[in-house]
């Protein structure tokens, strides 16, 4: 039984069982590496990607679920941003990820794939962000290196170079 | 003919083909691949035999010079998310004099890199780096006197830039001189051939006054491929004809396996006496599988609960009790003080708590192993697969990739042990990811530790004796668990000594630890609650009991904590340190506690300091908390953390690291507490082992004291030390209780509240 989804804007086919978890079928499937295996629970976030341009949690989302929407890995953001913005080709990285290397924050770099797909959630709904509001939208993703602060200044300053 | 081998973790950079030929096995070293997800290693012509110590005295172990003029340097160390990666290129590529960006770094990999030691301790810059310096300043040193020759002019008229060789008007570069050759030069090994000991001679490095590339705040090499998804993390690794391996670990430590069932479809069972896994060529069918595998096995209840447990380690006998330190006598000195204080301090079991849960793949067949590990220690595991698959060390090829951060020894060997156990039981190669509950429940814990400390004053309130003993169930060894049940026991060496310096004038002080075996070994086998420190081992929990006690002593003399320090340090460079750090806390100089410590209600605030020295790192910090007097909630708005490592490699990465070492260990000092009953820990999530959030997380101060001239020593573990008892001292002053149990949670806050009233 093959499913077909759309992922980074290209149509994929997988014979994967209907109930096997996104997550699996990105990496193992499509060989992205983007979203991370953290606790095939929904805690931690380091599986997440966007669902329609919604913050999703691909561990404990079935592949079927996904059929007829949009995903977008890590590895997609820069050719969504420029579909958002109408650029005529995607840039390197998007301007998230650009502010993630200025501000040198990953110490591991796990949970930051989730961080990344969070904070590009965060900015489609609220372009100018507060301190507070960074904060309480990233509370349900865990960084076990404790990069926080770094986080919350990589966000400001990707919001205010698209500001 | 299999796919060529990249080396490992280098997949990113390079952009050039060359070929090399080392220590006998040939290496291929070629452009970034293009389907780098099946990793080769496994193909007909990969080599079964490897040697057993790479040669240090060969330069060729240390560099390779490419005809383009870019360099290759292999170290037997890791990266586990601080920089080392960078930093170590930064110190080869200013003693050679090449441009940063052409210098590349293979780690880890057992084949090709010679073992400087397992990257623990903080001890890579501070250790391998004058090992790699040297190597490099031996390689230029080589270069120098190969362009000598070619252009017939003495070495000493010469001079390099961005690697090219000039005598004032002719130039050659490093690439045209090594021609694709070997460098084929032997370098002098003084002390020892392996590990940290290891000691290269040769030339004497570059002046510090002439660095250009050290001390500069060089971006951090992994972090572009971290934030786009095309780093290669442990887990990305696959291998063609790879099983995916799922364990399934007993319900207690000491739990005998009775029978199983029969697998879901597309799974199969693995077993060997008590070690039990699936593995199926779905990853999904591999988790299904062991989750829904039917397994009985026998019931097994020998560790204390978690209300005796800190009363069951002060029983426990110990394996060595060891006088760490003394000056004068200590108990005399006690006995004749005017004034004596003695407290109690506990710490809890914490866990490593890696957000990717440990795993390898390991190929195992006809008596050989290459195995793909996430580990701190590419040798240390190295010899344990060589004792588990009982098979000589020389077959046995480690290839480290960097895991989720670690901080320790988290579940990355034993996992590693796992993947080869079920290699060598299926033919086939197996990639062993742990699932969530085994990280929690299986990793190596920091362990409980138990301190009684003794102080004494005299008239004047000057502290005459000191003693502080500790009860520490860690010793010298981990247990790598799946070798137990698969009844192949390895014990894997650790570093478990008491680091805690008495920073203070005393003229009479003891330091008596008590080590024994880990929580509940006795009643199994010597199998427990399997120990491994968590950064910074023993010193957390010897710094929160040393230094909340020496504010409790300041507190009876009604000095100001800072000032009472700084009258009684006796190492300047730690003087300057907590100077700095008071002076970015505009710290008022006052007793503890303050003037509205014994408010009735509400959020009271307080400042509290504590200073450590490790390994020639000095530390010290400033917490400004809220307590809720209602709730016991602690709120750490503001850390300030001074730091004098000596020379600083790469001052902003520094900095970054530091403000994240002082995050995490505020979540280790306010919250986090494995749980666990009779059987084994019941922590099994982040649900039951909750970490900091970003709404809790403090702003953080970084003062770093640059001393250029200095040895540069380690970063990662020292400024985690005085957290805790800052932050308990912290308390002390906002509401007038002593904390002495980590974590400070509101139940204990309360607990304290209450027994004040």
């Amino acid at each position: 039984m093959e499913t077909k989804i759309t992922v980074n804007g290209r149509s994929h086919s997988t014979d994967a069982a209907a109930d096997t978890p996104l997550l699996y079928v990105l990496r193992n499937d499509l060989e992205l590496r983007g979203p991370k295996f953290g606790c095939g629970l929904s805690q931690c976030g380091a599986c997440a990607v966007l669902v329609d341009g919604r913050e999703t949690r691909s561990c404990v989302t079935p592949v079927a679920a996904v059929v007829g929407k949009k995903v977008t890995t890590l590895e997609g953001l820069p050719a969504l941003y420029a579909e958002e913005k109408q650029l005529g080709t995607a840039p390197a990285l998007h301007p998230l990820q650009q502010a993630w290397i200025d501000e040198q924050v990953p110490q591991c770099g796990y949970c930051q794939n989730g961080m990344i797909i969070m904070a590009a959630d965060l900015l489609s709904q609220n372009p100018q962000p507060s301190d507070t509001e960074i904060k309480q939208a990233m509370d349900p993703h865990l960084c076990r290196c404790a990069t926080h602060n770094a986080i919350v200044r990589a966000i400001k300053r990707a919001a205010s170079t698209e500001g | 003919m299999g796919t060529p081998e990249p080396t490992p973790n280098e997949h990113h950079r390079f952009t050039r083909s060359g070929l090399l030929k080392r220590g006998g096995a040939l290496i291929v070293v070629i452009g970034i691949p293009t389907a780098v997800w099946r990793i080769a290693g496994t193909g007909s012509d990969a080599p079964t035999t490897w040697p057993t110590a790479l040669d240090p005295s060969t330069l060729d172990s240390w560099l390779a010079i490419h005809a383009d003029g870019t360099v290759t340097a292999f170290t037997g160390k890791t990266d586990l998310g601080q920089g080392n990666r960078t930093a170590l290129s930064q110190i080869v590529a200013e003693e050679l004099d090449v441009p940063f960006d052409r210098v590349q770094m293979v780690m880890g990999d057992t084949a090709t890199c010679v073992d400087q030691g397992p990257t623990v301790g903080s001890l890579t810059i501070n250790l391998a780096g004058p090992q790699l310096r040297q190597a490099a300043a031996d390689g230029r040193h080589a270069l120098l006197t190969m362009a000598a020759t070619k252009l017939e002019v003495p070495a000493r008229n010469l001079t390099v830039e961005d690697g090219v060789v000039s005598d004032g008007s002719r130039r050659i570069s490093y690439g045209e001189l090594i021609d694709g050759r070997l460098l084929g030069v032997a370098i002098p090994v003084k002390g020892k051939a392996r590990g940290f000991g290891l000691a290269l001679g040769g030339p004497r490095p570059k002046s510090v006054r002439k660095y250009k590339i050290v001390g500069q705040s060089v971006p951090r090499v992994d972090i572009p491929p971290k934030v786009t998804g095309e780093h290669f993390y442990i887990q990305d690794v696959r291998v063609p004809g790879m099983l995916h391996g799922r364990v399934i670990r007993p319900p207690g430590l000491g739990s005998q396996l009775i029978s199983h069932g029969k697998p879901s479809r597309g799974a199969r069972v693995v077993r060997l006496e008590n070690f039990l896994g699936v593995v199926a060529e779905r990853e999904w069918d591999a988790i299904k599988a062991a989750e829904e595998l039917e397994v009985k096995w026998s019931d097994w209840a020998g560790l204390p609960t978690m209300d005796e447990v800190y009363s069951y380690i002060r029983k426990t006998p110990s394996l060595e009790d060891t006088v760490v330190a003394h000056t004068g006598n200590a108990a005399k000195a006690l006995a004749g003080a005017s004034r004596r204080v003695e407290a109690s301090y506990t710490t809890a079991v914490q866990t490593h708590g890696s957000i990717g849960p440990s795993c390898a793949v390991a190929d195992v067949k006809d008596g050989s192993a290459t195995v793909w590990s996430g580990t701190q220690g590419p040798n240390v595991v190295r010899a344990a697969l060589a004792d588990a698959l009982d098979i000589p060390v020389e077959k046995v090829h480690v290839i480290t990739y960097e895991a989720s951060g670690c901080y320790g020894r988290n579940g990355s060997d034993p996992a590693t042990i796992d993947a080869a156990l079920m290699s060598q039981l299926t033919g086939h190669p197996v990639r062993v990811q742990w699932m969530r509950h085994d990280e929690h429940g299986w990793d190596p814990k920091g362990p409980a530790t138990v301190h009684q400390l003794r102080g004494g004053l005299d008239a004047k309130g000057e502290i005459v004796g000191w003693d502080h003993e500790a009860w520490i169930p860690a010793f010298f060894e981990t247990t790598v668990i799946g070798s137990v049940l698969a009844g192949r026991t390895v014990r894997m060496p650790s570093l478990h000594l008491w680091e805690d310096p008495i920073l203070y004038d005393i003229p009479a002080s003891r330091q008596l630890a008590h080590y024994q075996g880990d929580i509940g070994s006795a009643e199994n086998d010597g199998v427990g609650l399997i120990s491994a420190w968590i950064r910074s081992p023993v010193q957390l929990q010897l710094t929160f009991a040393s230094e909340s006690f020496f504010d409790e002593l300041a507190a009876a003399a009604g000095a100001d904590p800072v000032e009472w320090r700084l009258q009684s340090l006796t190492d300047p460079r730690m003087t300057a340190v907590l100077k700095a750090a008071a002076e970015a806390a505009k710290w008022q100089t006052r007793p503890s506690p303050g003037p509205n410590a014994h408010g009735a209600s509400g959020v009271a605030r307080g400042r509290g300091v504590a200073t450590s020295l490790r390994g020639g790192t000095y530390n010290a910090a400033v917490a400004q908390v809220e307590v809720d007097r209602k709730s016991g909630k602690i709120r750490v708005n503001h850390m300030v953390m001074a730091q004098d490592n000596g020379m600083t490699i790469n001052p902003r990465a520094l900095k970054l690291g530091i403000e994240a070492n002082v995050v995490q260990t505020v979540s280790r000092a306010l919250i986090e507490e494995v749980t666990f009953d009779r059987s084994n820990v019941t922590s099994l999530d982040w649900e039951g082992y909750p970490i900091i959030r970003f709404t809790d997380a403090p702003t953080v101060d970084v003062i770093s004291i640059d001393r250029p001239n200095m040895r540069a020593t380690g970063s990662g573990e020292p400024s985690c030390n005085p957290i805790a008892p800052a932050i308990g001292n912290a308390v002390f002053d906002a509401v007038g209780i002593r904390l002495r149990s980590l974590p400070m949670t509101p139940d204990r806050v309360t607990a304290a509240l209450e027994d004040t009233q």
